[in-house]
């Protein structure tokens, strides 16, 4: 049974997902197979990694360079397997996305993030 | 939404009035003839809150919580019923109450389609389901009784900045600011309780507080975060008028924060992620000091009634001294295992606690035990 409510959130986080190509795990499922690392990114990453203002405790860190510097923002050494470790298991106050993601989509950031 | 707050504010206070003055409603009165839809009802306390019609010569439409002595008449009534009834108002002047009231039509029309979770209002209870905290601990929300408490509702997985994130930094900044002052720090408590029990174990919650309160595990004394069972979940999220789902991989899902006083019931609720911080904080400090400034007295009678449900049992005391003549009334119990142990008959005294427009038993001791146990 879907109450009004319920219609209600799921269309306010359609609309989120398609005007902030935001964070939202919603999009992780199989229908991102076969999406882009830059599409994952936009989906998953964006808007906590880009956004302002988010009033959140820490302010999550840019991502552009990643993997130009020789450390992540953590101090942990850059490299695919750190990061794909900080992913699945999360790091501080940004969330695991472990069962979220699959493999290819994690591959798939991960050479993403190598590119800008 | 605004009106219904204001009516029940107004309501809450007569009724706190109502009754210390009585033990039950009198027949006698003005009545008035109401016609209008149910919205919810509480089996215990005997309350419908009803959206009505004008009133000729006594009040406009509109949402107001009323109390119904007849217990089967409240049992009898479902959300979104259509009802028929005398609103009586005493001409003591204590609180209006519902009688002789008929359901005229049944469950039906635009008000039973828009019912959705409500809101909690001061004086609610909560159930009191066993939580498991981040250290593996069976806690129970009663033990936190005495503090003036910040109850939400987050998972650990949840990506969205504007939901958990920040409901969980808002928690973290009340958190930072109680403990610049020891005393509101030693009264006060939070608890996120998680959406997600099957992922959010014992150490998956504790990594994730870890992370809101710089790593610094003596935190968890003020702040815990805790998972439930499923099936308890459920039951506590139907009493916070909050909704969730899973849908994917994603558990979609209202917010609810309540301020839970020192009492252990309902203080203050905010839907959403808008409220302040600032207001949650003042709302935390206003309950610490409603409860220093709290009377006590003593009371001195014989349990007529324990209903558990509503974690109330029913005295007929001697009067009290400064406070009240001998009567017999519901009184709400601190410590609900009492429930338990009391039966009607036994003797007993206790120390009443005043505080605002809430009262209730603590100290509770038996004198004598109808049972010959003492």
């Amino acid at each position: 049974m879907m109450t009004g409510l319920k219609l209600t959130l799921i269309s306010l986080l359609t609309a989120a997902l398609l005007l902030s190509a935001g964070c939202s795990q919603s999009g992780a499922t199989a229908s991102d197979a076969g999406k882009g690392g830059h599409e994952l990114y936009q989906l998953h990453c964006q808007e906590c990694h880009e956004g302002a203002n988010l009033n959140l405790r820490k302010q999550p860190p840019k991502l552009n360079g990643l993997f130009h510097a020789k450390n992540l923002p953590s101090g942990e050494a850059a490299t695919d397997d750190q990061v794909r470790k900080t992913i699945i298991e999360g790091r501080g106050i940004m969330p695991a996305f472990d069962q979220k993601l699959s493999d290819k989509e994690i591959e798939d950031l991960v050479k993403y993030l190598h590119t800008i | 939404m605004q009106m219904q707050n204001r009516t029940g504010k107004i309501f809450w206070v007569a009724i706190a009035a109502a009754a210390i003055l009585m033990g039950g409603c009198q027949k006698s009165g003005k009545r008035y003839h109401l016609t209008g839809q149910v919205i919810s009802k509480k089996n215990a306390t005997n309350e419908v809150e009803v959206k009505h019609e004008a009133i000729a010569n006594f009040m406009p439409a509109m949402t107001m919580t009323y109390k119904v002595p007849d217990s089967d008449a409240v049992k009898g009534l479902q959300p979104g019923d259509t009802i028929e009834a005398d609103v009586v108002v005493p001409t003591s002047g204590d609180a209006y109450w519902l009688d002789d009231v008929v359901i005229t039509n049944g469950p039906q029309g635009p008000i039973k389609a828009a019912l959705a979770p409500r809101l909690l209002m001061p004086g609610d209870t909560i159930p009191d389901v066993p939580l498991t905290n981040q250290d593996g601990k069976t806690i129970h929300i009663n033990q936190l009784k005495g503090k003036a408490v910040l109850v939400t509702f987050i998972y650990t997985r949840c990506p969205q900045p504007t939901f958990c994130p920040r409901i969980s930094s808002q928690f973290a900044f009340i958190h930072d600011e109680l403990a610049k002052n020891p005393a509101d720090y030693q009264k006060t408590h939070l608890l996120s309780i998680s959406l997600d029990p099957s992922y959010d174990t014992a150490p998956v919650l504790k990594k994730y507080g870890l992370a809101y309160m710089d790593n610094n595990p003596s935190g968890f004394d003020h702040w815990e975060f805790a998972a439930t069972t499923p099936a308890d979940l459920g039951k506590l999220a139907q009493a916070f008028g909050l909704e969730y789902f899973q849908q994917d991989n994603q558990i979609v899902h209202t917010m609810s924060t309540v301020l839970l006083g020192p009492d252990g019931n309902v203080a203050k609720a905010w839907e959403g992620n808008e409220w302040k911080t600032t207001d949650a904080l003042a709302a935390l400090q206003e309950a610490v000091q409603k409860n220093a400034d709290a009377r006590h007295y003593t009371l001195k009678g014989s349990v007529n009634a324990v209903d558990k449900k509503s974690q109330e049992i029913t005295v007929k005391h001697a009067a009290i001294p400064g406070y009240m003549p001998a009567m017999t009334m519901p009184y709400k119990v601190k410590d609900t295992q009492l429930l338990d142990t009391l039966a009607p008959g036994d003797q007993i005294h206790a120390e009443l606690t005043i505080e605002g427009d809430n009262s209730y038993l603590e100290k509770v001791v038996v004198d004598k035990h109808t049972k010959g146990n003492n």
